[in-house]
C-alpha cells in the first residue's frame, strides 16, 4: 500500500512543486485537473473499454489544463502576485468541483464492480491498476527529471524558480514557459485522477484531500521540483506506520502536525540537498 | 419570519465579525489568516463545553473564550513566526486542518462528528441575539479603524512594509506580530462562542477548512474601506445562497449554484485585484496605508 500511496502522492506533489517552485504561486487548480482527469475517465469508461477510457480521460484533461492555462492562468501569472493566484486557483478548484457535483452527482463514482485482479509481488498483492499507477508515478518522475535537466523548457523553467527577474532581463520567454509548465502539471495531474478513478471511489471533495497530501509532499520535499517525490515517499510511509500506533483517523492531523513542525523549524523542507540540481 | 431574517442576521454579525478580522490581517499585516474558522471552532467549543458540560452560566462560559483564544493566538504566532505570505498561508491551513482533527476525533471531549448539542440560550442584553451580535460587529470594526489610526496601527504598517527597517527602528515586529496573532485569535474565539449560542448546537463540520477559506474570501471580496470589509464580504457570501433559496432552486443544487457564483467570484476578484492584501502606496510624496 506504502507504494501505491507513494505513487499518488509522488504525481500530484510533482504536478504541485512544478508550479510553485517555477511559477511561484500554490497552484489549486492542480486539484481540478486531477478531478477532471477522473470524471473524463470514469464517463468514458461508460462507453468504451477502459483501456480506451484512459488515454481519453488524460487527453481531456491535459487539453482542458492547457486551455485553462492559455486563456487564464499563464496570462495572469506573469502580472498577478502570488497571493491572487492562489485565489484564482482556488476559484477554478470549486468551479470544477461544482460543475463535476452538478453533473456527475456528489456521490462517490466507482469505476470497477468488485475486487480488480491482483497478483503477488513478494509478500504483496497489488492490482494491475495500481501497478500502472507506480509505474505512471516512476515514469513521470524520470520523464520530468529528463526534460528540467536537458530540455530548453527545463532549463527556463529552473531559471525561472531561480530568478524570475534576472530570467527576464535574459530574455527568458516566461510566459511560454509558465504555460508549458501549468499544461504538464495539469497533464499529470489528469493521469492521477484517471488511474485514482479506476482504483478507488472518487468524488468532488476528494480533490481537496488528495491536494492537500500533494502540498504536504511538495513541502516535505524542498526547493527542488523533484524533491516532491522523496516527499511523497516521505509521506506514504508516514501514514503507513502511523497506521500501526495510533487509528486512522488520526493521521491526517499528525502529518499537518509534522508538516507545521517542518515550516517552523526548516522552512527550505527536509531535502535541500538536490536543491542545484532539479 | 422575523426568526429566520434574524439568525441570518446573527450570522452575517458573526461571520462578518471574523472577516473584518481577518481584512485587517491581510490589508494592515500582510498575514493571510486560512484558519479563522477553525479558531472560532475552538471558541465554540470552549464556550459549549462549559456551558453545557461543567454548567458555567452562558456569559460566563463566553468569556472563557476570550484568555482561550489568546493562548491558542500565541500557540500560533511561536508556530508561524518564521513565515510569510505562501508559507505562512500555508501554515495556517495546516492549523486549520489539525483543529478540525482535535474537532473531530478528540470524542471524549468534544462529542466527534455528533457534535455538542442542547447549548444553552444566551440572555441578551440588547433585547435579542442578533442585536448583540451586530453591536460586536459594529465594536470590532471601530475598534479595528482605530487601531489603524494608533501608534501601533503604524508599527504594523511599517513592520508590514519594511521587517528589517521595522527592526532598526526597534519597532519590536515580533512583539507586534504576536499581539496581532493573539488580539485576533481573542476575538475569533469570542465570535466563536457567540456562533455556539446562537446554533444551540455545533459539530466540525461547521469549521473545516473550507468555512476558513469562505471567511477569507469575504475579507478580500470588496475592496472598500476596512470599516466595512469585513461586514460587505460576509453580507454577500450570506446573502447569496438565501436569494438563490428564494428564487425555489432546490437545496442541493442550490448549494452547487452557490459555489458556482463563489468560484466565479474568486476568480473575477482575484484577476482583477493588483494587489489582495495590504501594500504601503506612495501619492504625491505622501504615504497612505
Amino acid at each position: 500500500m506504502i507504494v501505491t500511496q507513494w505513487a499518488l502522492y509522488c504525481l500530484l506533489g510533482l504536478a504541485f512543486s512544478l508550479s510553485f517552485r517555477v511559477a511561484g504561486f500554490f497552484d489549486l487548480s492542480i486539484g481540478a485537473a486531477f478531478l477532471l482527469g477522473g470524471y473524463s475517465t470514469w464517463w468514458a469508461a461508460q462507453s468504451v473499454p477502459l483501456a480506451a477510457a484512459f488515454p481519453i480521460g488524460i487527453a481531456l484533461a491535459s487539453t482542458v489544463s492547457i486551455l485553462v492555462g492559455l486563456w487564464g492562468v499563464a496570462p495572469l501569472a506573469s502580472r498577478l502576485p502570488p497571493l491572487n493566484m492562489f485565489v484564482v486557483t482556488l476559484g477554478v478548484l470549486y468551479f470544477v468541483q461544482s460543475l463535476a457535483a452538478l453533473a456527475f452527482g456528489e456521490s462517490a463514482k466507482v469505476l470497477r464492480s468488485g475486487p480488480n485482479p491482483t497478483f503477488a509481488v513478494f509478500s504483496a498483492r497489488i492490482s494491475f491498476v495500481q501497478l500502472f499507477l507506480v509505474a505512471a508515478a516512476v515514469l513521470v518522475t524520470l520523464c520530468l527529471a529528463y526534460t528540467l535537466a536537458r530540455s530548453g523548457w527545463g532549463r527556463f523553467a529552473r531559471a525561472i524558480a531561480d530568478d524570475r527577474h534576472l530570467a527576464d532581463l535574459l530574455g527568458v520567454p516566461i510566459q511560454n514557459t509558465l504555460l508549458k509548465t501549468y499544461a504538464t502539471g495539469g497533464a499529470i495531474a489528469g493521469i492521477a485522477g484517471s488511474l485514482f478513478v479506476a482504483d478507488r471511489a472518487l468524488d468532488p471533495a476528494q480533490a481537496m484531500t488528495v491536494l492537500l497530501a500533494a502540498m504536504v509532499a511538495a513541502i516535505l520535499g524542498g526547493e527542488a521540483i523533484l524533491g516532491a517525490a522523496l516527499g511523497a515517499l516521505v509521506l506514504a510511509c508516514l501514514e503507513s506506520g502511523l497506521g500501526f500506533v495510533m487509528p486512522g483517523f488520526w493521521k491526517s492531523t499528525v502529518v499537518f502536525c509534522i508538516l507545521l513542525a517542518v515550516l517552523a523549524l526548516r522552512g527550505g523542507g527536509m531535502f535541500r540537498f538536490i536543491r542545484r540540481k532539479l | 419570519m422575523l426568526d429566520y431574517f434574524l439568525k441570518l442576521m446573527a450570522l452575517w454579525a458573526v461571520f462578518g465579525t471574523a472577516a473584518s478580522v481577518v481584512a485587517y490581517l491581510a490589508d494592515q499585516a500582510r498575514l493571510i489568516h486560512v484558519a479563522a474558522a477553525a479558531i472560532m471552532g475552538a471558541g465554540s467549543y470552549t464556550a459549549a463545553l462549559l456551558a453545557t458540560k461543567l454548567g458555567w452560566s452562558p456569559w460566563l462560559a463566553i468569556s472563557a473564550t476570550i484568555p482561550a483564544g489568546m493562548l491558542l493566538g500565541l500557540v500560533i504566532h511561536l508556530a508561524t513566526s518564521r513565515l510569510s505570505d505562501d508559507y505562512l498561508a500555508l501554515a495556517t491551513l495546516a492549523i486549520a486542518v489539525i483543529l478540525y482533527g482535535l474537532m473531530q476525533n478528540l470524542e471524549a471531549i468534544t462529542n466527534g462528528p455528533m457534535g455538542v448539542s442542547n447549548i444553552p440560550q444566551l440572555a441578551p442584553v440588547l433585547g435579542h441575539q442578533a442585536a448583540d451580535l451586530l453591536a460586536l460587529l459594529a465594536i470590532t470594526a471601530v475598534l479595528i479603524n482605530t487601531i489603524r489610526k494608533t501608534g501601533f496601527g503604524r508599527r504594523v504598517r511599517a513592520t508590514r512594509d519594511d521587517q528589517e527597517l521595522a527592526d532598526n527602528l526597534e519597532l519590536r515586529a515580533a512583539r507586534v506580530r504576536a499581539a496581532l496573532f493573539v488580539g485576533s485569535s481573542a476575538i475569533l474565539a469570542l465570535v466563536g462562542g457567540f456562533y455556539g449560542f446562537v446554533m444551540r448546537f455545533i459539530d466540525p463540520s461547521s469549521f473545516t477548512l473550507r468555512e476558513s477559506i469562505t471567511i477569507l474570501a469575504m475579507a478580500l471580496v470588496f475592496k472598500v474601506p476596512l470599516l466595512i470589509r469585513g461586514a460587505a464580504g460576509a453580507l454577500f457570501f450570506i446573502a447569496l445562497p438565501e436569494l438563490l433559496r428564494f428564487f425555489g432552486v432546490e437545496p442541493t443544487i442550490g448549494a452547487q449554484l452557490r459555489q458556482l457564483a463563489f468560484a466565479i467570484a474568486l476568480i473575477v476578484i482575484a484577476a482583477r485585484a493588483r494587489e489582495m492584501v495590504g501594500q504601503h502606496v506612495i501619492v504625491r510624496g505622501k504615504a497612505h496605508a
